[in-house]
């Protein structure tokens, strides 16, 4: 899931053993999520579909999945369609992880690959219409494995607990003597340091940013996110974080504001109407940076 | 970025508490939280749940008639009624399933209104006003405690209320129920009142000492998400009051003892995302056994600005008269009445609230104007002369806390 989790539950000291096989459940259920849905495991159903896609197979999908594309598909309108699942392709050219531009000669040709309305769901079958195609659930899965993490939890009976997951956390209940979960929201400059801390109880924290992963080109910086219109990276990288009842909608919401041009993206957070944070260049803002003025 | 840094250390609560002080949840929310609802795992988070933060809220209106227009007065004072309401409410969480509201009003009215209708020196009926001596205070006491559960929500309430003349004391249950999907809400109430009715013998002579009346009222509604910006909700209710209903400060006023009323409500919202504002439409039709039908329209226009709201809103109101309404009362019949509530006409309400937030306090303020006229009315009927226009002022201030 692209980093470590962390799993805090506040227990009773007689049901140690009890939160014990709990944990090994979670750990279970967040590896079958990752198996399901990862782009990178050859056997997973996202691999299944993109494998078909092209040749006018319909693959089957789960409720589950079925749920997560209709989320896919309304963030995708609620965007204007800047959110696109089918816009990872576009990483042949960008190379993130060597921080290289690739062949941008492509980019048309990889254009034709791009777009949701290219993705045909008809009842619990899914199929990619165009040779090519790939689907990637990566923007929304880990901050649905942190909420599927929570609602094991609470189904187990408890009630306080925390689940990180690379850096995407939900909270419920507290840390004991009524003392608020604390979480700290990184410096995107040194990741290491926080920028600061929040109090978090049944609520949950995501962040999305281009600060590990962009490109300098001339000079200037360029995000990870994808433009699926233009193909092109995002300029002026910044994270946003977004608190929301649930993970995903936060992730969702602020992985939507990434990309966003600049100007753009404070209006579509206000929209939201979500607390958020944006820190863009050294600069903190947003109802979140109001708080500590 | 120095300065970033040297905050790092501050605490933030941004908890539960603080989402749920937010307006509502914008449309972009509603129709993610939509889109994954069906899933188990959200299933739990969407329930019902008692507020997360205690509410404390005082409100204060004023209203006034206007005077009654010269050529309709035969004697009397001009002066209508002037009413100050002041409310004050206090909502909180108990435990982790209930909650408790409480909620105190205050109306003080000074003024004189209508005793009957007659007809000037030029045979025109007009008004003879009852002395600008009426003073009443009314209190009114309420509590409502509420359970909720993971698909619904329960409530009862006692509501007590007091003035010079006129004591009530009204309890109510309601329940509303979401459906698995949460696109669903049933909601059901019922209550009653038992009022008493002691006439204060002092500007005008009155007939009865002490009348006692008996209302029960049943409603039903559902309401239905239409799509990720839409929602759409209907509703039917009826009442019957048994008792004392003729008003004892009119002198040509004999109404029946049993009164059976029906209403169907309906409304529509749509959420317009780039606007940032959503358009509210209202429609109501009112039936009673005393022969008036009533059509109720209302639209409104709810602009987001960031965290505060400007609401402008327009309602049309019309009513056709009562089998027993007269504009000068016929006391030859059963039953027979001059007061201008029960005649025809139309009335047309314009108004504007908004609401600001500032930290955790919401400041709203309301601005209403509603004139009455026969000829404003869909129904034919004689124009009664005492058709009221007032305007009505509203500002409160609501304080959400931990």
């Amino acid at each position: 899931m692209g980093g470590p989790a962390t799993i805090t539950i506040r227990h009773e000291a007689d049901c140690g053993d009890e939160v014990h096989a709990l944990l090994k459940t979670l750990e279970q259920d967040t590896t079958s999520l990752e198996a399901k849905y990862s782009r990178y495991r050859s056997q997973s159903l996202i691999s299944r579909i993109n494998a078909k896609a092209g040749d006018g197979e319909f693959v089957a999908i789960d409720a589950e999945t079925l749920s997560l594309f209709n989320f896919c598909a309304v963030l995708h309108e609620q965007s204007d369609g800047l959110f696109d699942p089918t816009s990872g392709v576009l990483r042949e050219v960008w190379d993130f992880h060597l921080g290289v531009v690739n062949d941008p000669s492509r980019l048309r040709q990889l254009l034709d690959r791009v777009g949701w309305d290219k993705v045909e769901i008809r009842g619990q079958q899914l199929r990619l219409t165009r040779e090519g195609m790939a689907l990637d659930l990566g923007g929304i899965v880990k901050e649905y494995a942190v909420d599927k993490s929570i609602a094991t939890i609470r189904e187990a009976g408890f009630f306080n607990a925390i689940v990180e997951l690379a850096g995407d956390v939900m909270a419920i209940g507290d840390r004991g003597s009524d003392e608020p979960w604390q979480v700290g929201i990184c410096d995107p400059t040194h990741p290491d340091q926080a920028l600061m801390s929040v109090e978090l109880s049944n609520a949950a924290l995501a962040t999305s940013g281009s600060y590990h992963r962009f490109i300098t080109l001339d000079g200037q910086r360029f995000s990870h996110f994808l433009n699926p219109f233009s193909g092109m990276p995002i300029r002026d990288p910044r994270s946003v974080s977004v608190i929301a009842n649930n993970c995903i909608s936060a992730g969702a919401i602020a992985t939507t504001a990434c990309l966003h041009a600049l100007e753009e993206s404070e209006a579509w957070l206000n929209t939201a109407g979500l607390p958020w944070l944006m820190h863009d260049s050294g600069n903190l803002r947003g109802p979140i940076a109001e708080m500590i003025k | 970025m120095r300065q970033a840094v040297a905050v790092a250390v501050t605490k933030h609560r941004l908890d539960s508490a603080v989402l749920q002080k937010l307006p509502t949840d914008s449309p972009v929310v509603a129709s993610l939280g939509a889109a994954i609802a069906s899933l188990p795992t959200y299933q739990k988070a969407f329930a019902d749940a008692p507020p997360a933060f205690t509410e404390v809220g005082l409100r204060y209106s004023h209203y006034t008639e206007d005077s009654l227009d010269k050529d309709l007065l035969v004697f009397g004072d001009r002066d209508r009624y002037d009413i100050d309401v002041t409310q004050l409410w206090i909502e909180a969480p108990v435990g982790g399933a209930w909650s408790v509201a409480f909620d105190v009003q205050n109306d003080s009215m000074s003024g004189a209104s209508p005793w009957f209708v007659g007809t000037n020196l030029d045979g025109e009926p007009g008004v003879i006003m009852s002395g600008a001596s009426i003073q009443d205070n009314r209190v009114e006491v309420g509590v409502t405690t509420r359970y909720f559960w993971a698909d619904g929500n329960a409530g009862f309430n006692v509501t007590h209320s007091d003035e010079d003349d006129y004591e009530a004391l009204a309890f109510s249950f309601d329940a509303a129920w979401n459906s698995d999907d949460n696109s669903r809400t049933w909601s059901a109430s019922a209550s009653t009142s038992d009022d008493s009715v002691a006439p204060v013998k002092e500007a005008i002579p009155v007939f009865i000492d002490q009348e006692e009346l008996d209302t029960q009222s049943l409603y039903f509604g559902v309401s239905q998400v239409l799509t990720s910006t839409s929602i759409v909700r209907v509703g039917l209710s009826y009442t019957i009051s048994d008792g004392y209903l003729t008003d004892p400060y009119k002198l040509a006023d004999q109404r029946p003892s049993e009164h059976e009323r029906v209403t169907l409500n309906t409304g529509y919202r749509q959420y317009f995302v780039e606007a940032g504002g959503a358009l509210k439409m209202d429609y109501r039709f009112y039936n009673d056994d005393w022969g008036t039908d009533s059509h109720t329209l209302e639209v409104a226009w709810q602009q987001s600005l960031g965290r505060h709201s400007l609401t402008p809103y327009l309602r049309y109101y019309s009513q056709s008269q009562a089998d027993f309404f007269s504009v000068i009362a016929d006391t030859s019949t059963d039953f027979y009445a001059d007061d201008y509530r029960l005649s025809s006409y139309g009335a047309i309400t314009a108004g504007l609230r908004g609401t600001v937030m500032i930290g955790d306090w919401e400041v709203e303020g309301q601005l209403e104007r509603y004139d009455s006229d026969n000829s404003f009315s869909l129904y034919g009927g004689d124009a009664a002369p005492g058709l009221v226009d007032f305007w009505r002022a509203t500002v409160g201030v609501t304080l959400r806390f931990d």
